[in-house]
C-alpha cells in the first residue's frame, strides 16, 4: 500500500467502525416516541411507534442478555411483519430502542432515565434479574408503563404499591411452582427437601415465598434455607450442607449456571445422589458443561428455556426459526425473557386501542389471559406479589441423567 | 454425635485442605517472583486460568488423557514464563507503576481472547480421577484425595528445590541482595527466568486441577487472585512460610466460613479477621517489620 492509500484505508476503516457502532443497540439516537416514515413502493406513511428496553447488555449478565435482546428484537421483528399494530384506526410498526443496565442498580437506573427523558419512551420493558427495583419506582413516578423481564420478589420490584408494572414472564416464582407441581406427581418419595438460592437479598421475600409453598404443598424443609456467595471461588461447602440435611431431593430455587451446576457437581462427586430439582432461566445443557458428564444426573429442571418439545406453539416455533437463522445454534437457547413481554406489550396496544400508558395499563389489568410464545398466559399473581401484575404460563420440564437433557412435559405452572 | 454433623466436618476437612494446598501453589508462585525479581505479578491469576484452560483444551477437543493434558499445561505455561521474564518483566525491572500497567494489560488481553473464543462462559475439565471412598458413612471423592496429596508433593518439591539445589541457592541470593548476588557471578536473568518458569508451573498446575475440582470461567483468574493478595498480605509479602500458615488459614477460613454463615457474609468475615490479624501484625505473620 502506498503512503497516500493509507490516510484513506484508515478513515474508511473509522468510517465503518462509526457506523457498526451507531447500529447496535443501546447506541442508537435519539428517538421521538412516534415518528412517521413514507415507503417508496406504497407510498402510504408507516408511522413507528418507539417502545424501550431497559436491558443488561454488560456486566455478568452481558452475555446471557445479549442473547435475550436478540429475541426480543425477533418478536418485535415478527409483530411489524404480521401488520404492526393497530392503534386509532393508524397501523403502527414498532421500533425498540435498548439501553444497557450494565448489569448494576445504578447502571439500570441510569438506562431507565435515559429511556423515559432522554429517548421519551412510554413503555419500558426488562430488565433482567433483581434490577426491577431500579426500576418500577422511576416508572410509578412518570407514569410509564413497564412490562418487566424477571423478579426476585424483592420490595420495589413487583407489589401493591408498583402499579404501574407488570411481570410479563413468571419469573423464578413461576418455574418453581413448575417444578413442585411436577416434583408432587412425579417423585412420591420425596417428603423432605432441601432448598438453596443465592444470598443476593432475595431469600427474606422469594426465600419465604418458596419455603411456605413448600410447606403447602405437603412437604417438610430441611433445616433453614442454603444461601450462597455468587462469587464464592468453591461452592464444595454449600454442596456439603445440602448433604448434611440428608433431605430426599434439593430444590435450586433461582441462582445461575455456575453456582447451581458447581453444587451438583460437588455432590456427586462426594458421591451423593440426592434428586436436584433446579428452576431458573438457564439452558438444561448448561448444567452439564459445569458439572460434568456423569455427575449430571438425577436432575430435574423447569425453566424457560426450550430445548425441543415435540409441539411447540406457531409462534415459539418461528421464534426458534428465527433465532437459529440470526445466531445459530440448536435453538435452545429460547428464554424469552424480554420477547414475551414485547409480544404481549403488542396485543395489549392493539385490545386498549391507546398508547396512553394509564389506558394500557388498566387493558391488562381486565384480562384474564394474554398469549405468549409458551401458549396462553394467565393473568394471576395477587397472593404471590400482592396485585394482580404476573403471566404465567405452561413451562417445559426436563430432566437429565448422564448428560442428557429429555423433555418430560409441559407443566401448567400457575403464580398464584 | 449426629450422621449429619460428622458428614459436614469430614466433607468440611477434606475441602480445606484441598483448597488450601491449591492457594499455596499459586501464592508460592507470586512469592517466588516477589522475591527474586521484585515484581507483583498481577497477572498470576490469568496465568491460572490459561493454564486451565490448556489443560481443558488437551483433555476434551484434542482429546489426550486428562494427566499429559496437566503436563502440556505446564510444559506450555512455563514456556510463557520465560517469555515473560524476557519481553514484559525485564524491560521494566524496577519500574512498578510500568509493570503494573503491563500486568493490566496482559490480564485485558488474555482474559477477552479466552472470552472471545469460548463458546460457553462456563465448562468443567473432566475429572482426573474417578471414584469415591467410602468409610463408614463417609464418602470421599478420590480425586479430591489425589488433589491433595498432588498438592503437598509440589509444596515439598519446590522447598527441597530451594532449599537443597544450586540453583535453589542462587535465588535465595538474589532474593537476599541482587548486587551480591551479580559480584558472585551468579546469572541473574537465568535465576529470574527459573523463577518465572516455576511460578507459571505452579500456577498452569493449580489452574489444571482447579479446572476439574470447580470449573473453568475467563474470569476464574480474577476471584483466585484476591485470594492470593490476601494470602500474602497475611502471611507477610514475601515470606514462603507465611504462604503456608496464610494459605492454611485462608483456605480453612473459605471451606468452614460458609458452613456457619449466610452466603455474602461470608467473605466480609473472613476479610475482618484478616483485618483483626494485621492489627496485631501489621507486617503479616511472617513479614519482618520494616523500619524508616
Amino acid at each position: 500500500m502506498t503512503k497516500k492509500g493509507f490516510p484513506f484505508l484508515l478513515a474508511a476503516i473509522m468510517l465503518a467502525a462509526i457506523l457498526a457502532l451507531t447500529s447496535l443497540p443501546g447506541c442508537s439516537s435519539k428517538t421521538t416516541t412516534a415518528t412517521t416514515t413514507t415507503t417508496s413502493a406504497s407510498a402510504q406513511p408507516i408511522k413507528t411507534y418507539t417502545i424501550g428496553l431497559c436491558a443488561e447488555l454488560t456486566g455478568f449478565l452481558g452475555a446471557y442478555n445479549t442473547a435475550t435482546v436478540n429475541e426480543a428484537q425477533i418478536a418485535v421483528d415478527m409483530v411489524n411483519e404480521n401488520g404492526g399494530i393497530m392503534v386509532g384506526g393508524q397501523n403502527y410498526l414498532l421500533k425498540l430502542v435498548v439501553e444497557d443496565g450494565k448489569s448494576t442498580l445504578d447502571g439500570t437506573t441510569a438506562a431507565a432515565n435515559k429511556l423515559i427523558f432522554s429517548d421519551n419512551v412510554k413503555f419500558i420493558l426488562g430488565p433482567d434479574a433483581y434490577f426491577n427495583s431500579a426500576v418500577s419506582g422511576l416508572c410509578e413516578q412518570n407514569k410509564i408503563m413497564h412490562i418487566g423481564g424477571y423478579c426476585t420478589m424483592q420490595p420495589g420490584e413487583l407489589d401493591s404499591t408498583t402499579t404501574y408494572s407488570f411481570l410479563g414472564q413468571g419469573a423464578s416464582i413461576n418455574y418453581f411452582t413448575g417444578v413442585l407441581a411436577y416434583l408432587k406427581a412425579n417423585y412420591p418419595n420425596v417428603k423432605k427437601v432441601a432448598l438453596t438460592m443465592p444470598d443476593d437479598g432475595s431469600i427474606p421475600y422469594f426465600g419465604k415465598a418458596v419455603q411456605q409453598m413448600v410447606q403447602d404443598a405437603g412437604y417438610t424443609v430441611a433445616g433453614s434455607i442454603i444461601g450462597y456467595d455468587n462469587n464464592a471461588v468453591d461452592f464444595s461447602p454449600y454442596a456439603a450442607k445440602v448433604m448434611a440435611t440428608q433431605a430426599d431431593a434439593v430444590i435450586a430455587c433461582s441462582g445461575v449456571v455456575l453456582p447451581n451446576g458447581s453444587i451438583l457437581k460437588n455432590m456427586r462427586d462426594a458421591g451423593s445422589n440426592m434428586l436436584f430439582v433446579v428452576c431458573n432461566s438457564v439452558i438444561p445443557s448448561d448444567y452439564v458443561k459445569v458439572a460434568g458428564t456423569k455427575e449430571s444426573t438425577g436432575v430435574v429442571d423447569c425453566s424457560a428455556c426450550y430445548i425441543g418439545a415435540p409441539d411447540p406453539s406457531p409462534i415459539l416455533q418461528e421464534m426458534i426459526t428465527r433465532y437459529i437463522r440470526s445466531i445459530g445454534g440448536t435453538g435452545a437457547l429460547v428464554t424469552l425473557e424480554y420477547a414475551n413481554p414485547v409480544w404481549e406489550l403488542a396485543q395489549l396496544f392493539n385490545k386498549a386501542n391507546s398508547f396512553d400508558p394509564a389506558v394500557v395499563k388498566t387493558t391488562f389489568e381486565n384480562m384474564s389471559s394474554i398469549e405468549t410464545f409458551y401458549g396462553t398466559g394467565t393473568i394471576s399473581g395477587l397472593k404471590t406479589f400482592g396485585i394482580k401484575h404476573a403471566v404465567s404460563y405452561q413451562l417445559p420440564i426436563t430432566t437429565i441423567d448422564n448428560g442428557v437433557p429429555t423433555f418430560k412435559q409441559w407443566e401448567p405452572a400457575l403464580v398464584p | 454425635m449426629a450422621e449429619s454433623t460428622i458428614l459436614l466436618i469430614v466433607a468440611t476437612i477434606v475441602n480445606a485442605l484441598v483448597l488450601s494446598s491449591m492457594y499455596i501453589l499459586l501464592a508460592l508462585g507470586f512469592t517466588f517472583l516477589f522475591n527474586i525479581m521484585g515484581i507483583l505479578n498481577f497477572a498470576h491469576g490469568v496465568i491460572y486460568m490459561i493454564g486451565a484452560y490448556i489443560c481443558f483444551y488437551m483433555a476434551t477437543v484434542v482429546g489426550i488423557n486428562q494427566w499429559l493434558a496437566l503436563l502440556i499445561s505446564v510444559a506450555v505455561v512455563g514456556l510463557f514464563g520465560i517469555f515473560m521474564e524476557r519481553f514484559i518483566f525485564r524491560p521494566f525491572f524496577g519500574n512498578i507503576n510500568s509493570i503494573i500497567v503491563v500486568c493490566i494489560g496482559l490480564i485485558t488481553v488474555l482474559v477477552n481472547a479466552v472470552a472471545i473464543s469460548q463458546p460457553y462462559n462456563v465448562q468443567v475439565t473432566p475429572a482426573f480421577v474417578q471414584g469415591i471412598l467410602k468409610v463408614g458413612i463417609v464418602s470421599l471423592s478420590w480425586q479430591r484425595i489425589v488433589f491433595f496429596l498432588i498438592g503437598v508433593s509440589l509444596l515439598i518439591l519446590v522447598l527441597l528445590f530451594i532449599n537443597k539445589t544450586k540453583q535453589g541457592l542462587q535465588m535465595r541470593a538474589v532474593a537476599q541482595d541482587l548486587e551480591g548476588a551479580i559480584l558472585q557471578g551468579i546469572n541473574v536473568h537465568f535465576v529470574s527466568a527459573l523463577a518465572c518458569v516455576i511460578a507459571c508451573a505452579l500456577a498452569a498446575t493449580a489452574g489444571s486441577l482447579m479446572g476439574s475440582y470447580l470449573s473453568l470461567t475467563p474470569y476464574m483468574g480474577n476471584d483466585i487472585m484476591i485470594k492470593v493478595l490476601e494470602i500474602l498480605v497475611l502471611g507477610g509479602i514475601g515470606s514462603i512460610n507465611g504462604v503456608l500458615f496464610a494459605g492454611l488459614i485462608v483456605g480453612t477460613l473459605d471451606a468452614v466460613l460458609p458452613i456457619w454463615l449466610s452466603g455474602t457474609a461470608t467473605q466480609a468475615i473472613m476479610m475482618l479477621i484478616i483485618i483483626v490479624i494485621l492489627l496485631f501484625k501489621p507486617q503479616g505473620l511472617f513479614g519482618k517489620e520494616v523500619r524508616a
